[in-house]
């Protein structure tokens, strides 16, 4: 199979949209069960265009008006905006246009991670440092159910280095504002460094969800971030963390340290020391093992993009252009077994498409058209995936229709 | 159970003019006129979450002493916060009593404190006038985003400060008029939450359940837990829930206000009352950019040693090292930048000069230039934004790598020491900063920056960047002249030209939409 390459791009991109892109689904989706019709066609979607031409405020009628608007323009990106008060297509220079509704979202981004991760920089991202997404995948959901109660979540990969999560709930979407921000600082443990480069300081009483996500980072910890990282294997890692100890503890781990040679090995022997220590520590220093864990592993968000009610995001099933991987959901439950370089492109899918059309050429015309297409390639799993969070979403929609006072 | 709070639209938008549904001011009514007295029913209660709109005859007279005094409450109330005191402490309370006493407010004082004025008569009027002046102040201070949030900042406040002084028994009396019902935890729910919550709910505490998007605050600042989307709340966070709720009424209603202004037109007095009482504030909105003096770029590194305030100069230093700075920053330093009498042009140049160190300027073009004329009003909805102030600087969220915000407030005692050793400060001085903003007075400690960085300077209290630029200019302008007076010069140009800006508008928050360099990938 041959490497996507981006002059390809429009060519393929023509193909997929005629042939794969899951419409139904897709406007389905954004119809949250035509509870209420405005939200389809008061909704902001923003096409990309070859030669980074952005068109805002776009939005659309019925499913069909969609469908042909995308085969016509071939976007190469997709951003799904909010659900106005009006139609945004007919929003005029100082008219009043106010969001009625917005999933509530999240970003994260693995260029965010820069600062704890070795194996890559900039926008790479290989099936080391995705653990450390995964964790965050992992941490964000179990806070978004068991906290917040919300159901329907959908996570997604960007395509090339970032996931984004939806949370798509009636009380999501209908959130005020000062509420989502609440939500997102909620979920924001870290905050800007201190001067020895401490992102998060805990006290005595450290709230359960910070010790939820210790309990799910401190299972994999070692793994991904000592070991896969290798945290403690260059001297600029191990001189990060000893600027956050206290004097006196650094005395203990600095040399211990130099006798040893492996990340495990020094993280082992801090962890000794700091429990044998941990009653004589200052309070900056008294949870320094959980800080570090957190300020490791911990998910690292973006959270203007969740406060802003109007913010854009990349939608899923669209096509990212420099890597020609599709941005697709995935099961937050497997996401750690998730290979980012798994993910199908553009080009493979559409071979994948000839493939089956060749093989079953010679069998009945109407087996083939029976078989959705996005079914004939790789594509198939995470529509699965999809699809089953739309079933629910579905189900919870008719039940709030039919009973509009419940909660 | 759930919390609800019919929101007050106070102007009726079909209306072509100002329609106060009893308020009827085409009866002239310049003498005072009688009150329908209703006995206390209509106000069962000193305290009130103003939910109904008045509907009376007022004269313009106690009108306007009753706005000016609810505005000398709150003013009040915004100074008392300035001198450092937490809102919510013994102190704070006493202080803002103390001075509305000096200020010789014996009726708000008594509405304020609970106290009977001695007659049914005289509560009614009090509390009457609490309600009045409520309103009218919401209608002069809807106009603009910083406005808004004053008012409600200040509203909150002194809502606070009247649940002090209710008795527990005036407390629950409140919650069951205005229909405020939570369920208490039974002991099996209790048990289980404590289980789950890794023994942060004590079995000895009460507890009652509530859908955590009534205690906002709380689950912001990790103070509750929650589970399921039901926050577990004590007794004492029930001023939390109230005060969630009142801000969200109190915000909705303002900018539903807001776009019915116009409707004020055709009323002189009104509009003359509503206009004078939103001038009063003393949050400083900084629209001073017509006739500026036109600043030249090059001169930024020399005005970011000298006159800058730290804030500005943080993010000028990291821009000069990384050549990068992320949206908030670049919205922050940018309008500063327009501000101090930097042209759009000169503005672009500059952005595109260090930007362009580690991008190509195709890119940049692409990503940034817009959002440049975009607050300079030359794109989108062409408002020509106005210079983000403390208050607005100080509220809004810094997370890690990011540069804009208030140092004060961002950066921790011993970062913000090694950010003040450049400024040649004694490291008394340097303490001294450092420790007004750990307390929390990051405009004081912005001010004491301000003077030691002028010696000799009267003192100023600063609210708002550009009005610490301009103080200094306006010093070290008076230094120069002195100087040439003797004969020697100075590292500061005199003005060079007059740029004409228009008067901004609006807040930039609102419709700044995306920074298309900022969409995620």
């Amino acid at each position: 199979m041959g490497k996507f390459s981006p002059d390809t791009l429009p060519e393929l991109l023509s193909v997929y949209y005629r042939r794969l892109f899951p419409y139904d689904a897709y406007t389905r989706w954004l119809s949250y069960g035509n509870v209420n019709s405005n939200t389809f066609s008061h909704r902001e979607m923003c096409f990309t265009l070859a030669g980074d031409i952005y068109i805002r405020y776009q939005s659309f009628d019925k499913p069909s008006d969609f469908e042909n608007e995308l085969q016509k323009k071939c976007p190469e990106k997709i951003d799904i905006g909010a659900v106005y008060s009006m139609k945004p297509k007919q929003k005029k220079l100082g008219s009043d246009m106010e969001v009625v509704e917005r999933e509530l979202i999240f970003d994260i981004d693995i260029t965010d991670y820069d600062s704890v991760r070795t194996c890559c920089k900039d926008a790479d991202v290989c099936s080391k440092c995705w653990k450390l997404m995964s964790i965050a995948t992992k941490i964000l959901d179990t806070a978004l159910r068991d906290d917040f109660g919300f159901k329907h979540i959908l996570w997604v990969f960007s395509g090339r280095r970032g996931i984004h999560c939806w949370v798509c709930d009636e009380v999501a979407r209908k959130l005020e504002s000062n509420v989502r921000s609440a939500v997102a600082e909620y979920l924001q443990v870290l905050i800007r460094e201190d001067s020895t480069g401490k992102m998060v300081n805990l006290s005595d009483k450290t709230h359960p969800s910070i010790k939820r996500a210790l309990e799910i980072i401190d299972k994999v910890f070692v793994e991904v971030c000592v070991e896969g990282q290798n945290i403690l294997g260059t001297s600029q890692g191990m001189l990060q963390m000893l600027q956050m100890m206290e004097d006196n503890l650094r005395k203990e781990v600095e040399p211990a340290w130099e006798k040893l040679h492996t990340s495990v090995d020094r993280w082992n022997a801090f962890v000794g020391i700091f429990e044998r220590m941990r009653g004589e520590l200052k309070w900056k220093n008294k949870h320094l093992v959980d800080e570090i864990m957190l300020q490791w592993a911990y998910p690292r968000l973006d959270i203007a993009v969740t406060k802003g009610a109007n913010h854009l995001l990349k939608s899923p099933f669209c096509i990212h252009p420099k890597t020609g991987k599709l941005c697709i959901p995935f099961n937050p439950a497997t996401a750690f077994t998730f290979d980012p370089d798994g993910v199908p492109s553009i080009n493979e899918l559409i071979e994948e498409l000839q493939e089956f059309d060749r093989k079953v050429a010679q069998e009945e015309d109407d087996v083939k058209r029976k078989v959705k297409n996005y079914k004939k390639t790789s594509m198939y799993k995470s529509m699965q995936i999809f699809e089953e969070f739309l079933r629910n979403l579905e189900v919870s929609c008719r039940n709030s229709k039919a009973d509009p006072m419940e909660f | 159970m759930h919390l609800s709070f019919t929101t007050p639209f106070f102007y009726n938008s079909s209306c072509s003019c100002a329609h106060f549904p009893v308020m009827d001011f085409s009866r002239v009514c310049r003498r005072s006129t009688k009150v329908n007295f209703e006995g206390l029913q209509k106000y069962p209660h000193e305290l009130q979450l103003y939910n109904d709109f008045p509907a009376f005859t007022i004269s313009i007279g106690e009108l306007e002493q009753s706005m000016a005094e609810r505005l000398c409450v709150l003013q009040t109330l915004e100074e008392v916060g300035n001198r450092g005191l937490k809102v919510g402490t013994e102190d704070w309370r006493k202080t803002v009593i103390e001075d509305l006493k000096k200020h010789n407010l014996r009726g708000f004082c008594k509405l304020l404190t609970a106290t009977s004025l001695g007659s049914d008569v005289e509560d009614f009027n009090m509390r009457r006038r609490d309600h009045m002046s409520h309103y009218m102040l919401r209608v002069s201070y809807s106009e603009s985003e910083d406005k808004r949030r004053w008012f409600i900042a200040r509203e909150i406040e002194l809502f606070r400060l009247r649940w002090l002084y209710l008795t527990e028994s005036k407390r629950s009396e409140f919650l069951l008029l205005n229909n405020i019902k939570y369920s208490k935890a039974d002991d099996r729910e209790k048990q289980t939450a404590v289980k789950l919550s890794y023994g942060f709910m004590t079995v000895s505490q009460e507890y009652y359940f509530i859908p955590v998007w009534q205690v906002a605050d709380l689950v912001r600042s990790r103070k509750v837990f929650i589970h399921k989307g039901m926050a577990y709340i004590t007794n004492d966070d029930i001023i939390s829930v109230l005060l969630a709720s009142y801000r969200a009424t109190l915000s909705q209603a303002l900018a539903y206000i807001s776009r019915r202004l116009h409707v004020l037109d055709d009323d002189p007095r009104i509009l003359g009352l509503v206009k004078g009482a939103g001038k009063n504030t003393r949050e400083v909105e900084y629209t001073n950019f017509a006739n500026k003096d036109k600043v030249d770029i090059r001169q930024l590194d020399t005005l970011a040693e000298i006159s800058y305030p730290l804030c500005m100069r943080q993010m000028h230093q990291r821009l000069r090292t990384v050549h990068h700075l992320k949206h908030f920053a670049r919205l922050q330093y940018g309008l500063f930048l327009k501000g101090i009498g930097v042209s759009l042009e000169d503005s672009l140049l500059f952005w595109r000069s260090e930007f362009c160190k580690q991008m190509d300027v195709e890119k940049f073009e692409k990503s940034h230039s817009y959002n440049i004329r975009h607050s300079y009003g030359r794109e989108g909805k062409r408002s020509n934004y106005a210079p983000q102030s403390c208050m607005k600087i100080i509220s809004t969220s810094v997370s890690a790598g990011q540069y804009h915000g208030c140092p004060f407030k961002t950066l921790d005692s011993p970062a913000l020491l090694k950010a003040l050793q450049g400024s040649g400060f004694s490291m008394i001085a340097q303490h001294e900063i450092a420790d007004l903003a750990k307390k929390g007075h990051y405009q004081l400690a912005c001010s004491a920056h301000f003077s030691h960085s002028h010696k000799g300077a009267d003192q100023v209290l600063i609210g708002h960047p550009n009005h610490y630029f301009d103080e200094s200019q306006k010093i070290l302008m008076s230094k120069m002249v002195k100087k040439e007076e003797k004969g020697s010069s100075t590292i500061v140009k005199p003005p060079a030209e007059k740029v004409k800006a228009d008067t901004p508008k609006t807040d930039v928050w609102e419709d700044m939409g995306i920074d298309l360099s900022d969409v995620p990938l």
